[in-house]
Order: C-alpha cells, then structure tokens, then sequence
C-alpha cells in the first residue's frame, strides 16, 4: 500500500455516560475489554489504522473522557471531526432517548458535513432490550446516519462499524490536509529513535 | 444515579474555566490529584476570556439575569443564612455537621473517615452555608456595552452575513501568543499544544498620524527587514542594531539573573546603572534614538503606553528600563520561531486555550460540570469557638475555612481547597470598579465587510499562500490599489491575521490601542467579513466610554455609510469594557484562607503570564508535585495484547516509550502512574526557527497490537 492513500480521520465518540463508549473504542483499538472504565485515564485519543477496500484509515478517535456527563463537552471537542459515533444501549430506553440530544449538539457546535453513525451498544444483552432495532434503524434513516448494534463485550460488529463508518468518507473530508499555514504546538526535538524500542521488544 | 462521584471529596475544586483555573486544573488532575472543575456559565473561558458567536456575544455583553431572588448583594456569611436557599434542598440552612454530610448520597458506601481530610476530622466540623450571591448580584467583569446594529444603507451586506453568526468567533480579549513565551513553553511542554492550531501572524503593523491617509506600516521583522526599510536612514538603522544587540546579550542573564558571566561586561554595566530608570528617558537620552525610532521602538515592539516625550499619560509608573528590555527580549527571540512575525494567533479564539487544559484535566480524570448551580459554599469555622472576633462587629469569623459547595440538587461537593473566578464568588459589591486604581481594558469589537489594508498585485498573491480557502470577492480591490507600492506579504488582505500598533494621540486616543484584524481565514468571521478588535487599557476612573475612546481610530479607518465607500464599512459594533485589575479584589478580606482566587484576565500582557500564575497556585496547593509534565503521546501509549489482559486493571497498560526505561509500565497497575515516569523526558529544547511540521508519519509497529 502506498503511504500517499493513507488518510487521517478524527472521529468523536458520543452518548450518554455508561453506554459503552470507551469500551467500543477499546474494543476496536486494542481488541480488548475492560470492566474498568477507568482504564483510558490519560490517553487524549486512540489511534487505529484501516484498510478498507485497498485505502488506508488512520482514525484518530475521541472519547468524551467523562466530559459530557454534567454538559462540559466543549466546541474543541468536535473541531475537525469527519465522523461521530453516538451510541446508545439497547437496554436502556433513556439512553435511546438520549440520541436527538446529541443529534442537535452536533448540529449545533459539530463541522456541518460531519459523517454520522449510530451505535446500539449491549447487543449480547438481548433478553434485557428496550429498543427494538427497527425503531433505532428507523431513527438512523431519518438522520442519513449509518446504524449498526454492537457488542463490546464480544467484539459483535464494532470492526464492522467501523469498516462500514470508512466506505461513507467522502474522498474531501477526510483527505484535506490541514490548512498550510497552520502551526501546531509539538515538541519537535526528542525524536526517540524507535528501532531501539523494537530491538528490546 | 451517578452522583456518588460527586459526593466523594475532592483534592481541589476549581470554580471558572478562565486561563488559569483551567491550567491549575490540568495540572491537579495530571498530578493524579482529584479534581471537580465547575463553571455556572454554559461556555468555557469566563465571560471575559469567552470566544463567542455573534449571536452568543450579544448575551455575553449584557446578560439578562433570571429574574431572581433573594437578599442582600453582601457576602455577610451568618447575616442571611437562609437567604440563598431558594435551593431544592430542604436541609437546614444552619449549621451542618459532618455526619450530615456523610448521609446525603444514600448509597455511597464510602468510608466516613475520608470525607474530610482536614487534621481536624476525627471530630465533627461545623459546616456552615454561605449562600453564594445571587447571579445579578455577583460581579461581572463586563460593563458599559453598547452593540449598534448596522445603518439601513449596509443592511443588506449584513443580513446574510448575520444569518452565519455561527462562523463568527469573536474574543472578549483577544490576545496573540508570543511565540516565545512561557504560556507557548507550557503547550509545548505539557503536550496540551496538540489539541489547539495556532495561525501565525501575518504582520505586525503601526499607524501614523501624518502623512494623512497612509495604511499602517511594517515593524520591522528581522535584520533585512531593518536594512531593506526605507522608514529609517542609515543612522537610525545603526542606532536601531546597536540596541537590538544590547537585549540580544542581556537575553540570557534575564532568564538566569544568576549568572552574569555570560554577558559582556560593557553590557551588564549600563544594564545595572540604567534598569530602574525610565525606559522613555533611557531609550531618548543614553540610547539616542530619533523621535521615528523611539516610536517604532516604543509602541510597535515593547507596547509601552506613555509619552514620547516621556510625560506621563496617567499616574501609572513609567515603565522601567528592565521592564521594557525584557518586552524588547521577549519580541526579539519570538521571531522566527513558527514565522517571521513575533506573534502566533489561536485559530477559533483564545476560549481554546482553557478548552484544551480541561480536556487534558478531563482525560486524567476531572470531573467537569457546566452550567453548574451552586446554592452555597459550606465553610467550616473550625477554630477556636470563642474567640476575640465574635465580640467584634464585624461578621466574620476569626478564621474560616471553604469545605465544599451544595448546588441547587442538594448535592455536597467537598474538598479542602478552591480555586476560584472572582466573577462567580464575589458580589458586585465586593468589586471596586471606581476605585483609583481599578483598570479597565477598553473594547471595541467592529465587523467590517473588508480590510483595512490596501490589496497588493495579483501577481505577488498567486505567488502566496494558495491555501488560503477564503476566496474574498475582493478582487474590485485588488484592480483598485494594485497601483499602491504596499510592502506587506503578497497575500489578500481579507486573507491575513493584522496587528497593528496605535501610539497615543494619534487618532484622537489618549492611550496606546491595539488593533487586531481577522477574517475567515483566522476563524473569525465568515468569508466576505473581517472582525476588528479595539484594545486600550486605562483607569476606570479616567475613562469609561470606549465608544468615545476608540472615535476617532473608527472614524479614520471605516465608514459607517454606503457600501460604495473607499474605506471599509462597519456593519456591526459593540463597545464594552471589561474590568482588569481592581485592589479590592485582592483585599477581600472575607475570603477564606484556602480560597484561590484568580486575576481577571482581560488585560493584553497577562496572558503571557498565565503560566506562572497557575504554577504559583498549583505550588501552593500541591507543594512539591511536577507542574503539567508531559502529557503521553497518544501515538506512543502501547496496548497490550490482549491474551495478557487477564486482571481488570491492567487491561490497558499505558506506558510511554521514553518512559519505559525508567519505569517499566508492567510493575504498575495504575495508568496514571505510569504516564507520570514521562517526567524522565528531557525538557524541550526548541531550536531557533523551527516551524512544527504536522506529524503524518506511520504508527510504529510498537504502538499497536498485533493485528489478529
């Protein structure tokens, strides 16, 4: 694959607190689960690489890292996202509910062009479902977003999520550089060579 | 409910998301310290540090307080103890005790004994409530605005620009960054830079009064721009590099004042005999600048607001020979660093900045909650019961300590130190806005439907920055002036981040203005307008009426009238002004002692000092703990593969590569722990000139899991 098809997407994680979030993007970053929420303290995003139909993803994802739980999301949170995941649990009506909330936060403070999808976590729960998938699948439809339910306990349909998230970028969005004359604020000069590292492993 | 979070105590909570409450809390929680971090506004910033949309500036600048409410505007703690529950809360207003405290959250299971960590906890605490002062009541930085809606004749450009309000960012205070200056270290240093862009500026500018009608002129950005300037002749460039060079070598021994043995003796010496002399004075008598110069010098780079002629503008002190050398430092070692010009401007306003603290806060476990609404703060006064005090007069106590604060829900937040905005704690009465001393900073926020700056050839601009997405209808400009020798970057004017310097007394202005111009290209303000900001800062005492202050700066650079004018037209206004420094904030004597309280944080020099501040508050609390060490790189942080993911906790070891040496992340179960051995990473050393690229290398093989 030629490095000049690798395109970087931000991605932003959405919904109500205890829904799963960070276990979908721990699921689909590290192929792992987690009882401990906690365990994200300190990573500001995740980063996976993609290959979908011979294209190369690098998805810079977003988790909220608590911040929507008492309405302190703020704007730069959604700065330059090209897609958004919101998701809800299948076994909680509220948390259903809860999507049109986020819907409109998106449209109000989110990149107009934003790419949607709609994730009905807890999918290995079903004998405890309160939303049926039609109604969800309904809802995602009059949103133009993309709708899938997953598991992160089993890994249910999150590489899927994803891949399906990837064939809906259009070509632009995620492969504008950004704005030439831009500085970003990173410390430069500690490049650590890596190969030592790989020699150790 | 997942309000037990709330209930268990917290190291610090921090009041306000200004600047430096959101350093103080990124740095808490990146300490591993707990950290609940509120602010009653719906927005991060302050109102005074807040980048809004038009439609939200409105709100901003003259706020409609609910219709409230109770009591007094006086913090009196025990006069009115019952007068700010208009809560939901039917506890007792009086006393509470710790037991109380403890069998609120039902279901919290959490030991009693860590409910206060105060010495004085293993006897009950008397908690009383103080209610907060109601939000008309407290004091609010922002005055005297007045917003003026567009003429009749320039209502059709403005309509649909006014429909966009959404693309317009537009700051309370705006401020560039220098780029070499402790807040920029901080960034780079502690890694929060990562979350925010920065667009440099494009050029730094100063206005003359004569000749009449000339577009401001360059400051001279570097050597061959001195040499190259037809502004001076070759004595003035002579006299200009001789005292360039005199800060260049002092440059060191300002930032180490310890160690002399660097500079030239010759150097040293007219620094000491000369450093608290007025700069004015020093620059004219000893230096021999030319009236021209002393100008340049003066205004456009070390932004001093006096005199040429060394009167003094006000009663304020006249700025010091150090004082003024060190601006001149700062100005010079900027240069270069990201791009020609001193100065970098963060892309969608300066809210940005104490967004991205709290996000790091955030992603090391703080707690945050907008539109927070506090009842009261419980304050215990634990010592001595009878004291002198009470027989006193006055109301309060000998020595009160802030516990916690009970919101309208009822829930109690603990923790045994605040870090508080004065604009959420204090009533407006408590705030001496005609005090002698109180300063205001001026404002002056004007959209405009093009630039101030004549546009250059159209062949320089294709040789520009093609990037530029903004593609202004300005080419009838353009054919325009294209005959006009402008000596600035072959840009689009529209397209370009302006700074430019007005001297007192040169539109009618009695103080020093600085006038920043925007457009869409710097996220200010959708594509066919430009946002103008106007800054000066004077006594409150002095001058309270910006419209007038900035009257003849508006008048000579826009018009108010028919679109077809040959200066640009302004299609909207608002002038405010926002209080900068006031003593009696300091003196407030009622605050307790384990209360924080922050500076405002409107004046245009402060935000280069925003980092010590929250450093000396950080220092206070946490005596001893590393400040902001780097954050992980997320591209570095390393997943385990997942078959050793056999305990819960350690599902994800996160652990730096730098880090890894000194601390091997298998040996900690705790995350944050982990990240903390990247202290061990060497302090950055920026080389001179360097421009950060963004980073679009490959992940490394180490940094992800096998894939399966």
């Amino acid at each position: 694959m030629s490095s000049l098809s690798l395109r970087e997407v931000k991605l932003c994680l959405l919904g109500d607190a205890g829904v799963g979030k960070s276990s979908l993007v721990l699921r689909f970053v590290a192929d792992s689960f987690n009882e401990n929420s906690e365990s994200t303290i300190g990573a500001s995003f995740m980063s996976k690489t993609l290959i979908v139909e011979d294209q190369t993803f690098k998805y810079q994802i977003w988790d909220t890292a608590g911040q929507e739980k008492y309405r302190g999301l703020a704007p730069m949170y959604y700065r330059n996202a090209a897609a958004a995941i919101i998701v809800y649990e299948i076994t909680r009506k509220q948390s259903f509910e809860a999507l049109k909330h986020w819907v409109k936060e998106l449209r109000q403070f989110g990149p107009s062009n934003i790419i949607l999808a709609i994730a009905g976590n807890k999918s290995d729960l079903e004998s405890q479902r309160q939303v049926s998938s039609d109604e969800a699948k309904e809802y995602a439809d009059s949103i133009d977003a993309l709708f899938v339910e997953t598991s992160a306990l089993t890994a249910d349909n999150v590489s899927y999520l994803f891949e399906a998230l990837s064939k809906r970028l259009p070509q632009e969005s995620i492969a504008q550089p950004k704005p030439a004359s831009t500085v970003q604020l990173v410390d430069e000069t500690p490049n650590k060579p890596k190969n030592e590292k790989c020699g150790a492993c | 409910m997942a309000d037990s979070e709330l209930e268990r105590p917290f190291d610090v909570i921090v009041l306000g998301t200004g600047l430096v409450e959101s350093i103080v809390a990124a740095a808490a929680a990146r300490a591993g310290k707990r950290v609940l971090h509120l602010d009653p506004n719906n927005y991060y910033g302050g109102a005074a540090g807040g980048s809004f949309t038009l439609d939200e500036l409105g709100q901003v600048l003259t706020p409609e307080w609910p219709a409230s409410k109770t009591s007094s505007s006086t913090a009196a703690p025990s006069a009115s103890p019952a007068a700010g529950s208009s809560t939901t809360d039917d506890k007792p207003t009086t006393a509470l005790t710790e037991a109380a405290c403890v069998q609120t959250p039902a279901e919290n299971a959490d030991s009693a004994s860590s409910i206060l960590r105060e010495p004085a906890s293993s006897q009950p605490l008397e908690l009383e409530r103080r209610p907060l002062p109601a939000a008309a009541d407290r004091f609010y930085p922002i005055g005297n605005a007045v917003v003026e809606q567009p003429l009749a004749s320039a209502a059709d450009i403005w309509a649909p620009l006014a429909r966009q309000s959404r693309r317009f960012t537009l700051d309370v205070s705006p401020r560039g960054l220098f780029s070499r200056s402790r807040i920029v270290e901080l960034l780079i240093s502690s890694n929060v830079g990562r979350y925010l862009e920065f667009k440099p500026v494009d050029q730094m500018c100063f206005a003359r009064s004569e000749p009449a009608g000339e577009a401001p002129q360059p400051v001279p950005c570097s050597r061959a721009d001195v040499f190259s300037s037809s502004a001076f002749g070759m004595l003035d460039k002579r006299v200009l590099m001789k005292l360039l060079s005199f800060c260049v070598a002092l440059g060191p021994y300002l930032q180490q004042p310890t160690d002399a043995s660097q500079v030239d003796p010759d150097v040293l010496a007219e620094f000491t005999r000369f450093k608290d002399t007025s700069l004015v004075q020093w620059l004219r008598a000893e230096r021999k600048l030319s009236p021209k110069l002393l100008y340049i010098v003066l205004y456009a780079i070390a932004a001093v607001d006096e005199s040429s002629t060394g009167e003094p503008l006000s009663s304020r002190a006249a700025l010091t020979v150090e004082q003024g050398v060190d601006r001149l430092c700062q100005y010079l070692s900027s240069l270069g660093r990201y791009s020609r010009t001193p100065m970098l401007w963060s892309q969608y306003g300066v809210a940005e900045l104490s967004q991205a603290f709290c996000r790091l806060c955030a992603v090391f476990a703080g707690t945050y909650i907008l539109r927070a609404d506090l009842a009261s703060m419980l304050v215990s006064s634990s010592a001595s019961p009878s004291t002198p005090a009470d027989t006193c007069a006055t109301e309060s106590v000998s020595s009160p300590t802030f516990a916690g604060f009970v919101d309208t829900e009822g829930h109690h937040m603990l923790a045994p130190w605040l870090v508080a905005s004065p604009e959420h704690v204090l009533p407006a009465s408590a705030v001496a806005r005609d005090h002698p001393e109180a300063i205001v900073t001026l404002r002056a926020i004007l959209v405009t439907n093009r630039s101030v700056f004549p546009a250059v050839g159209l062949k320089d601009q294709a040789a520009g920055d093609a990037s530029n997405a903004a593609t202004e209808p300005g080419a009838e400009e353009s054919s325009a002036d294209s005959a006009t020798p402008a000596p600035a970057p072959p840009v689009n004017p529209d397209a370009r981040i302006s700074f430019v310097c007005i001297p007192p007394d040169t539109y009618g202005n009695r103080h020093l203005v600085h006038m920043v111009e925007l457009g869409a290209n710097a996220g200010a303000a959708p594509a066919g307008a430009m946002v103008v900001h106007l800054t000066c800062q004077a006594f409150a005492s002095q001058l309270t009426n910006p419209r007038a202050a900035f009257g003849g700066i508006v008048a000579h650079y826009f018009d108010h009238n028919a679109p077809s004018s040959v200066r640009p037209v302004v299609l909207w206004s608002a002038y405010f002004d926002v209080l900068t420094n006031a003593p009696a904030v300091a003196a407030q004597t009622d605050t307790p002692a384990n209360v924080i309280l922050c500076a405002p944080m409107a004046s245009d020099s402060s935000i280069q000092n925003v980092a010590e501040e929250a450093r000396a508050i950080f220092d206070r609390i946490f005596p001893g703990e590393p400040f902001l060490p780097a954050a992980p790189n997320p591209e570095d942080i390393t997943w385990d593969a997942p078959s050793e993911a056999t305990s819960d906790s350690t599902a994800l070891d996160s652990t730096l590569d730098a880090a890894s040496d000194a601390a091997p992340a298998s040996s900690s179960t705790d995350p944050t722990a982990a990240v903390l051995a990247s202290d061990t990473i060497p302090p950055p050393s920026v080389a001179f000139g360097e421009v950060a690229a963004s980073s679009s290398d490959a992940v490394s093989p180490t940094s992800l899991p096998e894939p399966n």
